[in-house]
């Protein structure tokens, strides 16, 4: 019987700070296993001593070598994480979740909706979509951040350019910002896709999805192509603790995404 | 085929258990029952009969706390859970309360701690007297699966049922006799409120009812009720580092969703910020979510809520009053 409580045992590769409270950590299980795992999974980080949380995968499912996971220093698990230092041990569950689904967006428009750390698992599904860019139609990525300097991935901005639209905007700007200005909904009108043949992937704050939802059905994106990424407290990745339940769905195990008009009339959603 | 046991004799069968198994019995405790370890205690002190139990039999299979693996530097090392134990004195709505843990706790992914400890026990069961506070009747329970050996007191001693293969060979011992007794255990009658769940899940759903503002202001949000509850089962994980500061454990412990912290994530946001909603949430895992995911309500009439919530709360109250409402 497998126990799926028990960590394997992954090396920190590399460290790449982004913000002071944000950073990119590149892992790679030891014995060189490797982690198969679809754009929008998570897997839970596990730190003796310390505790676990769980975190959605940040790069391409196709370089399973090794894998990056983007943390922000927020909690008591992901304070201790910001110590470590290359070469250090981590503890890793999973991959847990359903991930996006990516079947229904093959020959689809397609729009990605990302907001601060949001980012993170939509990176891994911008790589996936990458990878076989003749399957899909036109792609939007919509990207909202504090300021310019939150903007994550930055350095990754003109390769993606090459194959999706890539839409930003700060709510803070700086001096040298030309972009636009405003709340991630403000860049909806830039979007021009066939809106009955559009899917929407959001990952951001849960007030976003509100927001961003309510403009979508106005351009007559219909609420069932919308799908959208959830966080909650988690302990064990595989539907029994309760902490992650959501109606009568696990986000651990139903999840993390969910189609919006799924979940939008629960209350607990934001 | 049932037999029949004397009172004697089922002491000399308890003792006969303990030589090859961990046994825990119901025994008396102040003015209360618990279940506990007798391998060091004659069997003389098992309570018979006994109303009820503080704690359910989950005990055993998911205790109160637990330790997941023990670590040093990196390594991880797993408890042995290979005790070979009997559950002796089980009443029937916790024979229950266990096979709805079962499925809660395989269903869709097995839990690894639970099942290794389910797989390595022996459930003995044994009829509640008419005195409990338990309204397990009201439910109208299977009363042929969950157990291996059932005893249903009769006046010459008990009655004793098989229903496995274990059952069978402890019914081959000398201390059971064969009887003219015919019967085992006999079905009881369920109550109008419990038979439809249809109606149970619709009275629940009504989140707006005044009612639940109402609980919020006499509820204590301790928690009371999910710990005694044989079916309750949420947990927390915590590790605890020793003073070397490079080994310690991880641990799971008993959590409960009427606590405050319950729903709290990273970042300091609250899913379930009022008590209110905890409470609500209480009902509607036990009689929608728990109907929808393994077909049974989360309830077996144990009445060990009712017993010790300190602010005196029936649900069974609360169930008929949503309902006047439909």
């Amino acid at each position: 019987m497998e126990n799926y409580y028990l960590p394997q045992e992954g090396i920190i590769q590399n460290i790449k700070v982004f913000t002071p409270e944000i950073k990119l950590y590149t892992l790679k299980l030891s014995n060189n296993r490797k982690l198969k795992f679809i754009p929008g999974q998570f897997v839970i980080i596990s730190l003796l001593g310390y505790g676990e949380a769980p975190l959605g995968i940040a790069s391409s499912p196709f370089k399973n070598e090794t894998f990056n996971l983007c943390v922000r220093k927020v909690g008591r698990v992901t304070s201790a994480l910001d110590k470590l230092k290359e070469g250090n041990k981590v503890g890793i569950r999973g991959p847990f979740g359903n991930g996006f689904p990516l079947d229904e967006l093959e020959g689809k428009d397609i729009v990605l909706a990302a907001g601060g750390t949001g980012i993170a698992p939509i990176v891994s599904l911008i790589e996936y979509l990458i990878t076989f860019r003749p399957k899909f139609k036109k792609i939007y990525l919509l990207y909202g951040a504090r300021t310019p300097a939150d903007l994550l991935f930055s350095s990754e901005f003109s390769r993606w350019k090459q194959f999706i639209n890539l839409c930003l905007t700060v709510d803070q700007p700086d001096k040298c910002w030309k972009g636009n200005v405003g709340l991630i909904t403000t860049l909806c009108p830039t979007i021009k896709v066939d809106c009955q043949n559009s899917w929407v992937i959001m990952c951001g704050p849960p007030i976003m999805y509100r927001f961003m939802a309510s403009e979508l059905t106005k351009m007559e994106i219909p609420e069932k192509n919308i799908y959208v990424s959830l966080e909650r407290r988690m302990r064990c990745g595989i539907g029994k603790c309760q902490h992650c339940v959501l109606g009568t769905k696990y986000v651990c195990l139903d999840g993390p995404v969910f189609c919006y008009s799924e979940i939008k009339n629960i209350p607990e959603e934001g | 085929m049932a037999k029949l046991i004397s009172k004697q004799n089922l002491y000399y069968f308890i003792e006969e258990l303990k030589k090859n198994y961990n046994v825990y019995a119901p025994i008396r405790k102040g003015n209360s029952y618990i279940f506990d370890s007798i391998n060091d205690k004659p069997a003389e002190e098992v309570a018979l009969i006994y109303p009820t139990t503080i704690l359910p039999p989950k005990k055993f299979f998911f205790p109160p706390q637990e330790t997941l693996f023990e670590f040093k530097n990196q390594r991880i090392k797993v408890p042995s859970l290979n005790e070979k134990t009997v559950l002796f004195g089980l009443h029937l709505y916790d024979i229950h309360g266990l096979l709805i843990l079962d499925t809660v706790f395989s269903h869709p992914i097995n839990d690894y701690y639970y099942q290794k400890r389910r797989q390595n026990t022996i459930v003995i069961g044994i009829s509640t007297p008419a005195k409990s506070p338990a309204f397990y009747e009201a439910f109208g329970l299977d009363v042929h699966v969950g157990y291996d050996l059932f005893l249903n007191e009769v006046p010459e001693g008990f009655l004793a049922t098989a229903e496995s293969k274990i059952g069978e060979r402890f019914l081959k011992l000398p201390f059971f006799k064969e009887t003219y007794w015919r019967e085992g255990i006999t079905q009881k009658f369920p109550d109008k409120l419990f038979s439809n769940k249809e109606l149970i899940k619709k009275a629940v759903l009504q989140k707006n009812h005044k009612i639940w503002q109402r609980l919020a202001e006499i509820c204590f949000g301790c928690g009371i009720c999910s710990y005694v509850c044989p079916v309750c089962y949420c947990f927390e994980t915590d590790d605890r580092i020793n003073f070397d500061l490079c080994s310690g454990c991880r641990i799971r412990r008993w959590d409960a969703c009427f606590l405050p912290d319950f729903s709290r994530v990273a970042g300091n946001h609250n899913f379930r910020p009022n008590l209110r909603d905890r409470i609500y949430h209480w009902y509607y895992h036990k009689f929608v979510q728990m109907p929808e995911e393994i077909g049974k309500i989360g309830c077996v009439g144990c009445g060990r809520c009712l017993t010790y919530c300190p602010a005196k709360i029936n649900f069974k109250e609360i169930l008929k009053e949503l309902i006047k409402t439909l």
